[in-house]
């Protein structure tokens, strides 16, 4: 069960991995944090300690900033097809290690193996499509209002872009930034997310050992109070990228605006899937679960409220309820598991209270609600499939849980299913299931989402479409062109090969 | 819409004192009650900006005053608002506590029975 859109990959499984030790990457140096500290990752199925990753420091940001700034001249110079082929030797290299890199993704991140597999896909995807870009990078040529003048714009490079990552996508989302900035010309400071710093590492060391050259490519671990910080109020950052919380992205909005700073913000989401009267249940109902339940929901596009039209209600919801029930919940690496643990026990004791707000404001819980403790489990941050059925004004469905909890919201037609569908301060992803061509493209139309879905989930992205949100979930896009976009600006140029006096020019007489 | 006289805000002593500590270093300090969204497991942050005008106040912790978004209000308008804190070593959030390995964090008690809410869209918004 992939969780993502992406080629397959053909990967040489191994029983074992060698999990790397994080340290930085800065001014092509591999090193250890500025004051030699460290912090431990541990896997969140286990509690099991995996290894450890440099803890940064400020000095450390700082230092990245300046080596990708002085980086940055040589490397946009440097002809986009070259720097393309730089990122075409890194997908190779990605394919190459895709199945170790898909179990440090699970061992870190917790996500089932075949989801993570799917992760690594996309990942390459995104590597192998942006490389690509190295001999596209389109510019136009518009016409002037004069003879013999020709005027065209040309994509220019933005400078140092910082791009601070996620935990819950650890391969995949570094890339959705990464390859775009440095295939433009930006040199980059990645600074992944705390708890899954080390599939990233492994990436930059595969980007390294690809060629990119020293200080083009910077990379800093450290909790976000310091580190994101410190990289954030440097002046010397020309784009910032962020994937992560409402608040912190907010924050970050009123700091790049300080700055005149270009910014991408990818933040949450919660997501609808409608499901109309004439909706194929076949199909909508396993996809319902895979969009609710896959990464245990950990997803800001997992479909967290179902709105299902009243006359497929009840056959919807029992299919729904007995097919989540059986999902397999375990650790991701072994074979089977279907839905893994939550990152870390404040996910896990956020699941819960958001379960007993449900239950306070008088939703009905029809599976699961309870944490998983037992065997294999024992000390992992599992917790069940939940489904509630409730209204959308609860709590549960207008907060983000990020968690494998959903609500079944009934609605009397398709116009109040979109009504309810939009009455959330979010606007990332939606979708509706139908047999009804018109319908479907009538609540497109409507929904307030940047990306929608017709017959599938809110969950498969793929990489050479734009990709982002809008209301409350951010703005910008990645992906595709609009990821191109993001980390260039325009230069147009008027270049008059008349060698001539124009009329306006002085003198007039 | 002052919502002070509907919502109790309550919170743990080491919860008032992170916030008299931080207060101390920083010359003005807000708390926000908000949905922190994706990844993030807060639902609180601390920052030395002012809130945007849409935020309400619900009272003051440590000598910091404390805001909530309306649309993260719903229901607890009658509810009591519970600041804790709670170990964070890893937390990527910008809020200010992180920075000394904690994070703040809130619940809603006492949640209005189902009957004290009509249909949908009663709760505030």
């Amino acid at each position: 069960m992939l969780a993502l859109v992406a080629p397959e990959l053909s990967m040489a499984p191994s029983s074992s991995v060698s999990v790397p030790t994080g340290r930085l990457l800065i001014d092509g140096e591999f090193r250890p944090s500025h004051d030699l500290a460290t912090f431990e990752i541990h896997n969140p199925a286990t509690g099991e300690l995996l290894s450890t990753a440099a803890l940064g420091t400020v000095e450390d940001a700082k230092a990245a900033v300046d080596a990708a700034r002085a980086a940055f001249r040589g490397w946009a110079a440097t002809p986009a097809p070259e720097r393309g082929e730089i990122l075409g030797r890194a997908a190779q290299l990605v394919h190459a290690h895709a199945d170790e890199l898909a179990r440090i993704v699970t061992l870190e991140e917790g996500k089932a193996l075949a989801e993570a597999r799917g992760e690594v896909g996309a990942a390459y995807a995104t590597v192998s499509y942006y490389s690509g870009e190295g001999r596209r990078l389109v510019s136009n040529v518009v016409p002037s209002d004069q003879r013999d003048k020709l005027t065209y714009s040309v994509r220019k490079p933005l400078g140092v872009a910082t791009i601070i990552t996620p935990w819950n996508f650890p391969a995949m989302i570094p890339m959705w930034n990464l390859c775009p900035a440095l295939v433009a010309g930006n040199t980059v400071v990645l600074k992944p997310a705390s708890y899954t710093p080390l599939t990233a590492f492994r990436l930059v060391e595969l980007f390294h050992e690809a060629g990119v050259p020293k200080g083009v490519l910077n990379f800093v671990t450290g909790p976000g109070g310091k580190i994101g910080d410190a990289l954030a109020q440097n002046p010397g950052v020309n784009v910032l990228a962020f994937t992560g919380e409402t608040l912190t992205g907010r924050h970050l909005a009123e700091i790049n605006g300080r700055l005149v700073r270009r910014q991408v913000l990818e933040l949450g989401g919660k997501n609808p899937l409608i499901v109309a009267a004439d909706a194929p249940l076949e199909a909508a109902v396993p996809s319902a679960l895979w969009s609710a339940f896959s990464n245990a929901g950990q997803k800001c596009t997992a479909a967290s409220r179902i709105i299902v039209e009243r006359p497929v209600l009840k056959a919807f919801t029992e299919a729904f309820v007995a097919a989540a029930a059986k999902l397999r919940v375990g650790p991701g690496i072994e074979p089977g598991t279907e839905v893994g643990p939550l990152v870390d026990r404040s996910g896990l004791e956020k699941v819960e209270q958001y379960v007993r707000y449900g239950l306070d404001e008088g939703a009905e819980l029809l599976l699961g609600g309870h944490r998983l403790s037992d065997g294999a489990r024992a000390r992992g941050h599992f917790h069940e499939p939940t489904i509630f059925t409730g209204t959308n004004s609860m709590r549960i469905s207008q907060d983000e849980i990020f968690g494998p909890v959903t609500t079944i919201i009934p609605a009397d037609g398709l116009d109040q299913a979109v009504e309810i569908a939009n009455d959330v301060r979010y606007g990332l992803a939606a979708a509706v299931y139908t047999r009804d061509l018109r319908s479907a493209m009538r609540a497109v139309e409507r929904m307030e989402a940047a990306v929608t879905f017709v017959n599938h989930g809110p969950v498969g992205i793929e990489v050479q479409a734009p990709f982002g949100g809008t209301k409350d979930s951010g703005f910008g896009r990645e992906l595709g062109e609009a990821g191109i976009e993001d980390y260039t600006e325009k230069k147009t140029v008027y270049l008059d090969y008349s060698y001539a006096k124009r009329p306006w020019y002085y003198p007039w007489t | 819409m002052d919502v002070r006289a509907n919502a109790g805000l309550r919170s743990s002593e080491r919860a008032r004192e992170l916030l008299a500590a931080l207060a101390a270093e920083h010359r003005h300090l807000v708390v926000l009650l908000d949905d922190s969204g994706c990844c993030g497991p807060g639902n609180v942050f601390v920052q030395v900006e002012e809130p945007r005008p849409v935020y309400l106040p619900v009272g003051a912790v440590g000598g910091v005053p404390v805001y909530i978004a309306p649309s993260f209000l719903r229901g607890a308008n009658a509810a009591q608002i519970f600041l804790d804190v709670r170990p964070a070593p890893l937390d990527d959030s910008l809020s200010l506590e992180t920075a000394r390995g904690v994070r703040l964090t809130v619940a809603f008690e006492s949640m209005p029975p189902v009957a004290a809410l009509s249909k949908e869209g009663s709760a505030p918004r």
